[in-house]
C-alpha cells in the first residue's frame, strides 16, 4: 500500500545531504588507497630510510674540527635531520599537487557521463550539494592518506629520537604547504571540471590553467627574439621569478624551499584558490547537464583554448625546427607545422572526431593571417617596441670575455651603449638564435680543422705538446676566439634583472668595450671576475687583509638559506676557516687528489651570507701574498687552509681532508723554496710566440725562474684571450706532471689531456732570453 | 498537477522541444509517445529537473522543479538508460536511495525484490538489461513517489513482468494518487495503461488528449451500402475511407450514437460499428492532420 506524499512549501533544502556526501566519499576508498601508496613511497619510506641509516650516527666526528664538541655534533645531526624534513616536504608537496589533479578529476567524473549526470541531477540534491560532496570527497581521500602517512612519520621521528622543535616545525611547515597547495591546485582542477565534459579533457584543461601563462610567456619571449635581432632579455624565458608569478606549481615548490617573498605568493594563491573555487562553483551551478560528455561545456572557452594552443604551438614548433635545422625556411615550416597540427589535434579533441579535424577553416585562416602579420611586423620592427640597446641605468653589469664588471659611471655606461649601437648598426652581432647556430658552425669548423679536446686514459697519457693544437688555441686559427659574447644586466624598475645578450660580437667592438672597462676608475672595485683576464695583477699583499676578512668575497649565488644545513650549522667553526683559507690556496704539500698545483687559480668554496658556492678564481698569489697570508694567520690565530671533500656526500664532513697552511713554515720559507715547491709539479712550460709562430720549451730549473713572471695559472680548458693586457705576443702553456682528474658523464674518472694551463706573462716580465727568441 | 508551459529546449542548433504546452492531472497516467528524437526524453528530463528549458517552464502544483530539493523528494525519474553506482549491489543501491529519499520504504523494497526475483547481493552490472530495468523500477517504486517519470521503462522487460509492472503503477496511481508519466515509442505499451496521450513529433505536440476522448469521438465502421455511399459519407466527418468490393471501412469522428443513427438512416445491407485500437486512432488522427503516421509511431 502506498501513501500520498505531501509537499511542504516551507521545507528548506539541506546544505548538503550528509548520507550522499559521506557515501560518495566512502566509495572513493580506492583513490584514498592510491594516495596512501603514493605518500608512502615519496614521504614515509624515504623518511624511514633516512632515519634508519646506520651511518648517520657516525657523522660529524668530533675530531673533525677543532673546538667541535659532542653537543655540536648532536646539533649538527639534528640540523641535518631538520633539513631532511624540510627537503622531503618538497616531494610531499609535489605529490599533493598531483593528488589534487587526480582527486579533482575523480570527483567530477560523475559529471562526465550523460547517464550518471542525469541520475545524480534527478535526485533530491541541489548542485550546491554535488559541489560540496565533490570537494569533501577530494579533501577527505587526500587528507586521510596524507595525515596517516604524516602521523606514521612523526612517530618514527619520535621513536628514533630525532625530534626537537626545529624538526617538528619543519615537518608541520611542510605539511601546511602540501595541504595548502593541494587545495590551490584542486581549485583549478575543479574549475576545469566545471567547464569540461569528460575526464581526459578535465585533466588537460587543468594543465592548461596551470601552465598556460608560462607557455604564453615563453612564446612571447620567442616572439621577442624574432623582433629583436641582436639583443634582448632572453634570460626571462625561463626566469624562476617570472615562472613563480605565472604558475602556482612553481610557487608551491618555491614556498617549500623557503624562497623570499613566499608570504606574498601565498597570499596570491589564497586569492587564486578562492577565485577558482568561486568561479568553478558558479560555472557548475550554470552548467547545462545536456553538455555532459562534450569536451568543453562553454564554446567560447573551447575556442579560446584552441587558438591559444595553436598560437603557442606554432611559435614553439618554429623555434624547435629552427634550432634543429638552422634555417629560416625551416622556421617557417615549423611555424606552419605547429599551427596546422595543433589545429587538427584541437579540433579532433574538441569535436570528439578525427573527421572534424579541419572544421572551422575560416577561423584557422583568419587567426593564422593575424599571427603572420604580427610576426612579420615584429621582425620588421614595425611596432617600434622596446629598445635594442640596453636602457640607460645607474648600474650596469657587463659580462664579456668571461669576466664580469659592475659599471656605475654614467659616461662609461653611455659609451658602452654607444658601442652596442654601432655594433648592431654594423650588423656585427648575431641574435641569440643565430648565436647558437654560429657556435654550432664554429664548433664544426674547429672539428674540421682537427681541433679537438681528446680524452685519454691513464695509459695513453703523455705529457707532450700537440703544437698544432696549441697554435690553434693560442693563435689566430680558432674562429671562436675572434668573436665575443657580451651580456649586459639591466635592473628593470620592477626589480627583475633583464639580461641583454649580444652574441658573437666582432673583436673590434668587444675590444672597445673592454677598453672602456679597463679605464674605469672603479673598475677594480666593481670587478667580479672569475677566470677572466685581468685580475692577476691586481691582488697584492697590501690588500690581503681585505681579501681574507671577506670584503672581497664574491656575492653568493645563494641569497636565501643555505641548502646544505650542515654548512649553516658548522659556520663559525671550520667552514669559516675554509672561507678564509681558500683564498690563499694552493695547498702546499696538499693531497694529490686536489688535482694540481696552482700558483693562483683555485677552486674554492666560499661562504657568503648563509650560503656558499663553488667558485673558481684565478688569482696570482705572489710569494709576498703568501707571506702576508701567513702573517695574517699568525696574528689572528686563524687557521689558513681548506677542507677538501673527497666524497660527494657533502653532509659527511668526517670524510673531509684538512689541508692547513703551515704559517710558521711559510714564514721561514724563501721565495726560491716557494716556487721550487711548485716547480716540482710542473714538467715543462711551452711558450708560443705569435709573432714568429715558434715554440720554446722551458724545462728543469728554468721553470722556477719563469713562475714569478706568469700572470696566472688556470686549470681546466683555459684559452688565450685576445684581450690579454699584459703581453699579446706570447702565449704560455704550463704542463703539469700530474693529470687533471675529471669525471665524465657516467662518473668514470678520466684523465683529461687539458692538464696544461694557458697563461701569459705579467706585463714587462717577459724574460729577456725569451724575448730575443 | 503538472503544468508544462511553452517549453522550448535547443541543443546547439537542434530544437528538441518547441513551445510545448500541456498539463498532467493528479492521479493520472500520462502517456508520452513519439518516434526517436521526438523530444520525449528531453521533456521528461526537464520534468525531472535535470535540464533547464531555454524558455517556458514546468510547475508541479505551481512550483518549479529545477534545483527544488523538496519537490524532488517526491519525484522519481527512471531513465531509459539505468545508472547504478559502480559495482553496486541492490542492497547498496537501497542504502543510497534511502539516504537520498526520505520516503524510501524498505518493506516495499523487500517485497518488490521478491516479486521480481532479484538477488539483492549480486552486483547489478552482472544483471541482464531487463533485470537492470526491474532494479531501477523497484528502487523507484520503493520511494513512493508522488510523481513517477518513466522513460521507456518497459523496454527490455519480459511480457509477464511488464504486466505486473503496469499493474503496480496503476495500483499506486489508484491508491496513493501517484501521477505517472510514461514515455514510449511503442503505442501498444500505453493502450491499457494511460488516461491521457500526448504525441510529440520533432519537438512539438501534435496530439494531446484524454484517451476516452479519443475513443469516444472516433469510430470505425464496416458497412455494405444498399444505395449510393455518397449519401452517407457527405454527412459524416470521415477521417479515412477504404473500400474492398462492396465492403467499405470508414473511420469517422463523432459520437457513437450519432454515427449509428446516421448510418441506419441509409438502410445499409450490412453495418457494424467497431472500436478502434489506440494505434488505429493515432494513425487515423495523424493522417487526418496530414502526417505520415507510420513514420511517427511504431
Amino acid at each position: 500500500m502506498t501513501q500520498k506524499q505531501s509537499l511542504s512549501k516551507s521545507e528548506k533544502a539541506p546544505f548538503v545531504t550528509p548520507y550522499f556526501m559521506f557515501d560518495t566519499a566512502r566509495r572513493a576508498w580506492t583513490l584514498c588507497v592510491l594516495f596512501f601508496a603514493a605518500f608512502l613511497l615519496c614521504y614515509t619510506i624515504p623518511t624511514i630510510m633516512f632515519l634508519m641509516s646506520g651511518n648517520r650516527a657516525g657523522y660529524y666526528d668530533t675530531t673533525a674540527a677543532p673546538g667541535f664538541t659532542e653537543a655540536d655534533r648532536i646539533d649538527a645531526i639534528m640540523q641535518t635531520v631538520a633539513n631532511f624534513a624540510k627537503s622531503i616536504s618538497l616531494s610531499m608537496t609535489v605529490a599533493s599537487m598531483i593528488s589534487a589533479v587526480a582527486a579533482g578529476c575523480y570527483s567530477f567524473m560523475f559529471m562526465h557521463n550523460k547517464v550518471s549526470a542525469g541520475f545524480y541531477h534527478s535526485l533530491p540534491e541541489q548542485r550546491r550539494g554535488h559541489f560540496i560532496t565533490a570537494l569533501f570527497t577530494s579533501a577527505s581521500t587526500y587528507l586521510t592518506a596524507l595525515l596517516s602517512n604524516f602521523a606514521v612519520s612523526l612517530l618514527i621521528y619520535a621513536a628514533t629520537g630525532f625530534i626537537n622543535g626545529k624538526i617538528v616545525g619543519a615537518l608541520f611547515a611542510g605539511l601546511g604547504y602540501a595541504v595548502f597547495y593541494f587545495f590551490v591546485i584542486l581549485s583549478l582542477t575543479f574549475l576545469a571540471g566545471s567547464v569540461s565534459g569528460n575526464f581526459v579533457i578535465q585533466a588537460l584543461m587543468t594543465g592548461f590553467f596551470l601552465f598556460v601563462l608560462p607557455v604564453v610567456h615563453i612564446s612571447a619571449c620567442i616572439c621577442y627574439e624574432l623582433y629583436d635581432s641582436g639583443m634582448g632579455p632572453h634570460n626571462l624565458i625561463f626566469d624562476y621569478n617570472i615562472m613563480r608569478l605565472l604558475t602556482p606549481t612553481v610557487r608551491g615548490v618555491s614556498a617549500v624551499l623557503g624562497d623570499s617573498d613566499t608570504g606574498w605568493y601565498i597570499l596570491l594563491d589564497v586569492v587564486l584558490a578562492a577565485a577558482a573555487f568561486a568561479l568553478s562553483y558558479l560555472a557548475y551551478k550554470r552548467r547545462p547537464i545536456e553538455k555532459s560528455g562534450t569536451p568543453v561545456i562553454y564554446n567560447a572557452l573551447g575556442a579560446t583554448v584552441k587558438y591559444v594552443v595553436m598560437g603557442c604551438s606554432a611559435i614553439l614548433m618554429a623555434r624547435i625546427f629552427f634550432v634543429i635545422v638552422d634555417s629560416s625556411v625551416w622556421l617557417i615550416v615549423g611555424f606552419a607545422a605547429g599551427y596546422v597540427l595543433s589545429f587538427m589535434v584541437c579540433n579532433s579533441i574538441l569535436k570528439r572526431s578525427a573527421k572534424a579535424m579541419f572544421s572551422g577553416m575560416r577561423g584557422f585562416a583568419v587567426f593564422g593571417a593575424c599571427l603572420i602579420v604580427v610576426a612579420v611586423a615584429l621582425i620588421s620592427h614595425v611596432f617600434g617596441l622596446g629598445d635594442r640597446i640596453v636602457p640607460m641605468t645607474d648600474e650596469l653589469v657587463v659580462r664579456i670575455d668571461d669576466c664580469r664588471v659592475t659599471v656605475r659611471d654614467k659616461d662609461a655606461i653611455n659609451a658602452i651603449r654607444g658601442v652596442i649601437s654601432d655594433c648592431l648598426d654594423d650588423g656585427a652581432a648575431y641574435s641569440p638564435i643565430h648565436y647558437d647556430s654560429y657556435h654550432k658552425f664554429a664548433s664544426s669548423a674547429a672539428t674540421d680543422m682537427g681541433v679537438s679536446t681528446p680524452v685519454y686514459t691513464e695509459e695513453d697519457l703523455e705529457f707532450g705538446v700537440d703544437e698544432d693544437y696549441f697554435r690553434e688555441i693560442a693563435g689566430d686559427g680558432w674562429g671562436i676566439s675572434r668573436s665575443f659574447y657580451l651580456g649586459a644586466d639591466f635592473k628593470a624598475p620592477a626589480g627583475v634583472t633583464l639580461e641583454y645578450s649580444y652574441g658573437s660580437i666582432r673583436y673590434e667592438y668587444a675590444k672597445r668595450i673592454v677598453d672602456i672597462l679597463i679605464d674605469l676608475p672603479d673598475f677594480w672595485s666593481g670587478y667580479d671576475g672569475s677566470s677572466g683576464i685581468l685580475e692577476p695583477v691586481e691582488y697584492d699583499s697590501s690588500r690581503i687583509d681585505a681579501v681574507l676578512s671577506g670584503d672581497m668575497l664574491i656575492p653568493s649565488t645563494y641569497a636565501g638559506d643555505d641548502p646544505y644545513g650542515v654548512v649553516e650549522q658548522l659556520s663559525g667553526k671550520y667552514i669559516q676557516a675554509r672561507m678564509q683559507t681558500n683564498l690563499v690556496y694552493p695547498p702546499i704539500d696538499g693531497p694529490e687528489s686536489f688535482l694540481h698545483p696552482a700558483i693562483g687559480s683555485t677552486s674554492s668554496r666560499r661562504i657568503a651570507g648563509n650560503g656558499f658556492d663553488d667558485y673558481t678564481i684565478s688569482s696570482y698569489f705572489t710569494f709576498d701574498m703568501l707571506k702576508a697570508a701567513a702573517d695574517y694567520s699568525l696574528s689572528t690565530s686563524a687557521p689558513i687552509g681548506c677542507w677538501i671533500e673527497s666524497t660527494y656526500d657533502w653532509y659527511d664532513v668526517s670524510l673531509y681532508d684538512e689541508v692547513v697552511l703551515d704559517a710558521e713554515a711559510v714564514k721561514s720559507m724563501t721565495e726560491d723554496d716557494y716556487y721550487k715547491s711548485i716547480a716540482e709539479t710542473i714538467s715543462k712550460i711551452v711558450v708560443y710566440s705569435r709573432k714568429t709562430d715558434s715554440f720554446t720549451t722551458i724545462e728543469g730549473d728554468e721553470i722556477v725562474d719563469m713562475l714569478p713572471r706568469l700572470a696566472s695559472l688556470d686549470h681546466g680548458s683555459s684559452y688565450s684571450s685576445l684581450f690579454t693586457p699584459t703581453d699579446e705576443n706570447y702565449s704560455v702553456l704550463v704542463i703539469t706532471n700530474t693529470a687533471l682528474i675529471n669525471r665524465d658523464a657516467n662518473g668514470i674518472t678520466v684523465l683529461d689531456a687539458t692538464y696544461g694551463f694557458v697563461t701569459w706573462f705579467i706585463d714587462g716580465a717577459v724574460p729577456a732570453s725569451l724575448a730575443q727568441k | 498537477m503538472i503544468e508544462i508551459n511553452s517549453v522550448t529546449k535547443t541543443f546547439d542548433s537542434v530544437k528538441a522541444l518547441e513551445d510545448v504546452t500541456t498539463s498532467v492531472g493528479d492521479g493520472s497516467i500520462f502517456g508520452l509517445i513519439g518516434s526517436n528524437g521526438s523530444g520525449k526524453s528531453t521533456l521528461l528530463r526537464i520534468l525531472a529537473g535535470i535540464y533547464r528549458p531555454d524558455s517556458g517552464g514546468v510547475a508541479y502544483d505551481g512550483r518549479g522543479v529545477y534545483e527544488n530539493y523538496a519537490l524532488k523528494q517526491n519525484i522519481v525519474y527512471l531513465s531509459d538508460e539505468q545508472y547504478f553506482l559502480p559495482h553496486a549491489t541492490l542492497s547498496d543501491m537501497r542504502k543510497f536511495y534511502r539516504g537520498a529519499y526520505r520516503t524510501f520504504d524498505d518493506s516495499r523494497y523487500m517485497k518488490l525484490c521478491e516479486m521480481f526475483g532479484l538477488d539483492r547481493d549480486r552486483k547489478i552490472n552482472t544483471f541482464s538489461k531487463g533485470m537492470q530495468k526491474q532494479s531501477s523500477l523497484l528502487l523507484g517504486l520503493s520511494v513512493h513517489p508522488r510523481w513517477l517519470l518513466c522513460d521507456e521503462t518497459f523496454d527490455g522487460i519480459d511480457p509477464v513482468m511488464r504486466v505486473i509492472v503496469r499493474r503496480m503503477i496503476a495500483e499506486d496511481v489508484a491508491d496513493s494518487g501517484m501521477t505517472a508519466i510514461v514515455s514510449t515509442h511503442n503505442l501498444r505499451e500505453l493502450e491499457d495503461l494511460t488516461d491521457h496521450i500526448c504525441l510529440l513529433h520533432r519537438g512539438r505536440i501534435i496530439l494531446d488528449r484524454d484517451l476516452d476522448d479519443f475513443k469516444e469521438t472516433i469510430h470505425k465502421v464496416q458497412i455494405v451500402f444498399s444505395g449510393d455511399p455518397a449519401d452517407v459519407t457527405d454527412s459524416l466527418d470521415i477521417v479515412s475511407h477504404t473500400a474492398h468490393g462492396r465492403m467499405h471501412t470508414i473511420v469517422c469522428r463523432g459520437r457513437e450514437d450519432e454515427i449509428d443513427a446516421t448510418l441506419k438512416n441509409v438502410d445499409p445491407v450490412y453495418f457494424e460499428l467497431m472500436p478502434l485500437t489506440l494505434e488505429e486512432i493515432f494513425i487515423s488522427e495523424m493522417e487526418g492532420l496530414g502526417y505520415d503516421a507510420k513514420a511517427i509511431i511504431e
